[in-house]
């Protein structure tokens, strides 16, 4: 793995810190005893792949969708809680 | 405010119902009832606050560029690697959240479902 990119950071006022030109929005953060962080990006956030199946009740909901032709608001009184 | 959450092609719509019916009626196990209790819980979470930070809703630029219009996907679960996905969309009206898909599929077998990579997707919109 190659480094990208290396600089330096300060913490404002709120202990906010700036990542620069971030391809990922949500990271996992661990913080170390020495004070050393890491930043790991959170990698189910875009999933690279989808099934078949679901793909395919995408395309029609959607099309559904467009023809006014989706569902009446679903009920959750009908549920019997445990 | 509070949304209504619709589901977008009847499977999806009568899944939901099987499931409650055989809540309703004691019948339910194993993985329907773990299934409507996620369910029950991510679409109530959607229809006071689809931003609520555990359902970690973001949009798939991919999708949305399919098919012209921002979708959404929501986990059903955290901290778990093989965690359910809802995909979903805002409309046809202003207060509507329309459930557009569920990962794993209800058809998906355990093992060997087709998958399809998003980078090889195109648009379908007009």
């Amino acid at each position: 793995m190659s480094l990208v990119k290396e600089y330096e950071a300060k913490l404002d006022s709120k202990h906010r810190i700036t990542i620069r030109g971030s391809e990922y929005q949500y990271f996992q953060v661990k913080q170390y005893g020495d004070g050393h962080l890491e930043l790991l990006p959170r990698v189910l956030v875009d999933p690279k792949e989808i099934s078949k199946n679901t793909l395919k009740m995408m395309d029609k909901s959607v099309e559904n969708l467009r023809n006014g032709k989706v569902s009446e608001p679903i009920n959750f009184g009908s549920i019997k809680e445990d | 405010m509070d949304f209504n959450i619709r589901m977008g092609v009847p499977e999806m719509e009568d899944l939901w119902k099987d499931l409650c019916k055989k809540s309703k009626e004691g019948t339910l196990k194993g993985h329907d009832k773990k299934l409507l209790k996620k369910l029950t819980k991510v679409l109530r979470f959607l229809q006071n606050d689809p931003k609520y930070p555990g359902l970690r809703t973001h949009e798939i630029n991919i999708l949305s560029k399919r098919y012209g219009i921002k979708v959404w996907q929501s986990y059903l679960e955290n901290n778990t690697p093989s965690a359910g996905r809802l995909f979903w969309v805002y409309g046809p009206e202003r207060k509507d959240i329309t459930i557009i898909g569920i990962e794993p599929h209800p058809e998906d077998k355990k093992d060997g479902y087709e998958k399809i990579r998003l980078s090889s997707l195109k648009n379908i919109h007009g």
